[in-house]
This record gives structure tokens, C-alpha cells and sequence, in this order.
């Protein structure tokens, strides 16, 4: 069992399975496919993130170093949230640029969205952490199952 | 955690209406995040970033409609920087590269006219950093809240005003309740650098790659900058205003760097001088080979990292009149030099409206386009980044392109060379 400790900035409780990219993400060329047609999946479809394309991170506790930061990238988490098939707990290790905290922000004021997101986790939870540990958080702290 | 007035106490508990609710929760979630220990009050014009005309726009236009029933609006008239697509010429294509769709041409007029009724200013509803530098209409020590991250950095920068990047639709509730979280860039400390560089070339390099290369060498701090002051005029020129322009745009697009002080150039450098640098600065320097460095380093995925380009993009941030003049008389004087008419490949200058306007009043514009080029009143990012095969292969001279796109960056001299078939030249 190994803990970390982050700084939150949507807070909450709960447990779940990883799925871990070590790359940063673009959403908009990740999220967009899923955001865009019926599905409810959450398909991850950016082909630069080789190590969890074409997986389903509806419902999963999704491990990255950071999103792109861009003005826009962000904006495509609405539509996800508004699907509700986002996942259920973001963890960065890095920290979040004001884009992105004001997508995820939106979705926690205006759509009710149930999200946990940490950032500031750092690069040894990053290279720690792999697909299928199960995690464990709260508040700030991050716990890996093994 | 932000301490609230009585009165902002009152919006928190739904005393004003329940959309003023989720706005000011919205701001206390944002504020407390970054550490913030109070909202203060804004003191000029808004400027809002719009490159959400397409992905998300459902959910923005859902809450734009909650806040139109509510009858609110921002307290000063707000800008916004260049929309996706030109609002006119609706059946044009880019060079084959994107159809301007009827579909997201109706959904960004739709949004048009909804920021319209919110605070939009109708007059003069594009704010760029040239004409941010030629008017009063941001002053020293202005308290903004935008979300523009390049013409944030200029504001901080070359400004002085008091602005964080505040992110989509977070902007336009701060405008509304005309309150910030004060954080960063609002507070003294936050302005003070942490790394002093020193640019050691004789001539004034590409602002844009400067700009990514002090965001690398920054890793996060305040730079204050040293040697750009022989090459830059403190009474600012079209030309330094362009150069400041571009270098905020690179340096924004790099890192989450959203303010640099040059020495004896940027008003608060010229203000406080050597106060402005905290005592245990690191010291770094940046040359011509520390630049060709980031520049090679730069990741682009083409098959054939050799392969002929065969579009260009000039400009991002919008292409000062200055720059559209300079580009046409060196494209001139280069085509003269190899013996032709016409530009080698496609080439596509960006700039807004109000600059295209102006510009066709030169007799550069006609020049320009009996070169080949073309001039846009638009941003490809949309377009660029969500096209999922694109099977051109572009140069550009912008980082912001760069950074968010597969295109291939260039410096000015190299562009100029390609697009004027000076010589086989690679980028």
C-alpha cells in the first residue's frame, strides 16, 4: 500500500480501478469522438496515447501527468459531463492550468457533475501507478492497493 | 479559503437567484483551488476566448440561456478574440483543408448574439494586443478578468494590468458579478520574478520560438528579461509591439508563464527596475543555439519528416497592419529576387477584421494578392485540431499553431525562403 497526497480541487470519497496514460492529453482529439455520437462510453481516441487508446474510461479513476494546456482543449469535458460518462476520479500528477479547472469547475457548479479531481499528485505516483491497480481516495490523499 | 462579504454571503445562499448562486460558487471553487483569500473588484473591460464555438457548445449555450433569462450582464462592455470561422462567406473553403460548415456557422452567429445580450461589445467586439497597445482602453494597474491566455500576457506584460487567466465562462461570471478571486497575478508577489535571462544575440530573433524557449528555461517562474532592451523601444513602436505581441503568444502557449518583465522596456521593469527580481533568481542564458535547439525539438508526426509543405500559416495571434506590410514588401522583394510572380505554395495570412479592413485600404493588399496569398479572418485551431485526417502538410510561423497542431514551425527568414521558392530549404 502506498499513499500520496495531492492538492483537490473537487473533493470527495471513493475507490475504483486505474487506467493510466503517461503522456499528456489533448481532450478535444481524445474526448471528442465519445463527446460528439450516442455513445455511452467514454472511448479514449487519441492515437498518441498509445497505452490506453480505444479503452473505456467511463466510470474508471483516470491516472495522467496533465491535460494540453490550450484556452479551448478543456471545453469538450462539458459535453462529457453532460453525458455523464466521465470518469469517476481525475488524478494529476501535475499541476492544472485555469482552462481546465474552469471545465471542471462548470461541470461541478452548473451540471451536477459526480467527479473527484486531484492534481499536484507528482511524477512517482505517475510512474508507480498502472492499468488495473485499484485506488482508493480521499481529499487529498491517494492510496494504491496492491 | 476566500473569505466572502456579507454581501457575496447573501449571493452563496441563493438570496439573489440560483444562477448568481452557481456563478459565485463556481468562483469560490476556482478561487480557493489556487489558493485565493478573497474576491476583489474589477476594474475594466472584459475579453472572453471563444474557440468553444464548436466542442462544448451545447452545455455553454445552456448556460448562456440561464443567464440571458436572468437578465444579466457583464459590468463593462466585454471583446472577444477571432472566432473560429469568418462570419461571412459561409460556402468558402480553406484550401481544401476545412469546408466551412453551414452547421457551425449558424451555431457561432447563434452565440453571437447570445453574448450580445450578455455585455458583448457590439462596436469593437475583437480586442487584440496591438490594438490593446494603441489604446487606453486597459491602463497600468487595471484589475481584469480574461481568458485569453497570450492577450493575458501581454496585459500583465507589456500593460501592466492585473489579470489571471481565468478560463472559459469563469471570465464571463467574474464580469458579471464584476468581482475576481485575487491570487497570482493580482498580488505583488505573484509579479515578482524568480529567473533572470539573458538573451545574448545581436539581432532581435523570432519573438514567437524566444517566447517558448524562456517558457522552458522559466519552468513555471516570472522571467525577467535582459538584453532585448538595445533591440526594443520603450516608448513602444509597431515593431516592439509586434515583437511583444508574438513573444507573449509563445511563451503562453509553452507554459502556464502568464507575465515576463523586459528590462527598460515593460512598464513595471521600468517602474521598480531590479526590485521586480526576488533575491535567489537563477540566471540563465538563451542564444541562437539554445534556440535552434527548442526549435529542433519540437515534435511534429508527419510520415515523411522531409516531405514538401504545401500550405502556410502566417500569423496566430491575429497579424498586426504593421506585419501585413512587412510580409508583403519582403515577398515582394524575395519574388523579385527569384524571378517570379506568384508565392510556391499556398499561403494563408491571419489576421481579424479590423485589421483586414484598414489593410484594404493599402496598396499592400492588392500586392499580396496578386502574389497567391490569402488573408483570413479566422482561427484554424478548431478546425486543425479536431480534423482527424488532414493529409496536407503545413508550415507555420506561429507557435500557438504549432503547439496545438501538426504543423511544422518555422522561423520568419525560413518561411519567407519556402513560400518565395527562395531555395530547397527544410524547415
Amino acid at each position: 500500500m502506498l499513499e500520496f497526497k495531492g492538492r483537490v480541487l473537487i473533493s470527495g470519497q471513493g475507490f475504483g480501478q486505474v487506467l493510466v496514460t503517461r503522456k499528456v492529453v489533448m481532450p478535444i482529439k481524445a474526448f471528442s469522438s465519445s463527446a460528439e455520437n450516442k455513445s455511452l462510453k467514454l472511448i479514449f481516441s487519441d492515437k498518441a496515447n498509445k497505452d490506453i487508446y480505444k479503452k473505456n474510461l467511463t466510470g474508471k479513476v483516470f491516472v495522467l501527468p496533465n491535460f494540453k494546456a490550450s484556452d479551448i482543449n478543456s471545453m469538450v469535458l462539458l459535453s462529457v459531463c453532460k453525458k455523464q460518462i466521465q470518469p469517476k476520479c481525475f488524478l494529476f500528477s501535475e499541476k492544472l492550468d485555469e482552462s481546465t479547472v474552469s471545465a471542471f469547475v462548470l461541470c461541478k457548479s452548473f451540471l451536477n457533475s459526480e467527479i473527484v479531481v486531484i492534481d499536484s499528485l507528482g511524477k512517482e505516483f505517475l510512474q508507480t501507478v498502472e492499468n488495473g491497480d485499484q485506488v482508493t481516495f480521499s481529499d487529498e490523499f491517494v492510496v494504491i492497493n496492491f | 479559503m476566500i473569505k466572502l462579504t456579507s454581501e457575496e454571503k447573501k449571493i452563496l445562499n441563493g438570496e439573489l437567484g440560483q444562477v448568481q448562486k452557481k456563478m459565485l460558487e463556481s468562483l469560490v471553487l476556482f478561487g480557493d483551488f489556487f489558493g485565493a483569500k478573497e474576491l476583489t473588484e474589477i476594474t475594466g473591460v472584459g475579453h472572453l476566448v471563444l474557440g468553444f464555438g464548436t466542442n462544448g457548445f451545447e452545455v455553454v449555450a445552456g448556460i448562456l440561456d440561464e443567464l440571458i433569462k436572468n437578465n444579466l450582464k457583464t459590468k463593462f462592455p466585454f471583446t472577444v478574440n477571432t472566432w473560429p470561422y469568418a462570419i461571412n462567406n459561409s460556402q468558402e473553403k480553406v484550401f481544401g483543408l476545412f469546408e466551412k460548415k453551414n452547421s457551425a456557422l449558424k451555431k457561432q452567429a447563434y452565440l453571437q448574439n447570445k453574448l450580445i445580450e450578455i455585455g458583448l461589445n457590439t462596436e469593437n467586439n475583437y480586442m487584440d494586443a496591438i490594438k490593446l497597445g494603441n489604446s487606453d482602453s486597459v491602463k497600468y494597474g487595471d484589475i481584469l478578468c480574461w481568458s485569453d491566455s497570450s492577450l493575458v500576457t501581454f496585459a500583465n506584460s507589456a500593460i501592466g494590468a492585473k489579470v489571471n487567466n481565468s478560463g472559459p465562462l469563469v471570465d464571463l461570471f467574474c464580469n458579471i458579478l464584476g468581482k475576481v478571486p485575487n491570487y497570482g497575478l493580482l498580488t505583488k508577489e505573484g509579479r515578482q520574478a524568480d529567473v533572470i535571462i539573458k538573451v545574448e544575440m545581436e539581432k532581435l530573433p523570432d519573438a514567437g520560438l524566444l517566447g517558448v524557449a524562456v517558457a522552458q528555461k522559466c519552468n513555471g517562474k516570472v522571467p525577467y528579461i535582459y538584453g532585448l532592451e538595445k533591440l526594443l523601444k520603450p516608448k513602444y513602436d509597431e515593431k516592439t509591439l509586434a515583437f511583444l505581441k508574438d513573444f507573449s503568444a509563445g511563451l503562453s502557449s509553452e507554459s502556464g508563464v502568464r507575465i515576463f518583465h523586459i528590462n527598460g522596456i515593460t512598464p513595471e521593469a521600468k517602474k521598480h527596475k531590479k526590485e521586480l527580481i526576488n533575491q535567489s533568481s537563477q540566471i540563465v542564458a538563451i542564444d541562437e543555439q539554445e534556440l535552434e535547439r527548442v526549435k529542433t525539438d519540437f515534435e511534429v508526426s508527419w510520415k515523411n519528416w522531409d516531405s514538401k509543405p504545401n500550405i502556410c500559416f502566417i500569423g496566430q495571434p491575429d497579424l498586426s497592419l504593421y506585419q501585413l506590410v512587412y510580409w508583403t514588401n519582403e515577398i515582394g522583394w524575395e519574388l523579385k529576387q527569384n524571378n517570379r510572380n506568384k508565392l510556391k505554395i499556398k499561403t494563408i495570412f491571419l489576421t481579424n477584421k479590423e485589421v483586414l479592413e484598414q489593410f484594404k485600404k493599402l496598396p499592400e493588399y492588392q500586392e499580396l494578392k496578386s502574389y497567391g496569398g490569402k488573408i483570413k479572418t479566422m482561427s484554424p485551431f478548431n478546425n486543425l485540431m479536431t480534423k482527424r485526417k488532414i493529409r496536407a502538410k503545413i508550415i507555420t510561423n506561429s507557435n500557438l499553431i504549432r503547439n496545438n497542431t501538426n504543423c511544422k514551425f518555422g522561423k520568419e527568414e525560413e518561411i519567407l525562403d519556402i513560400i518565395t521558392g527562395k531555395k530547397r530549404r527544410k524547415v
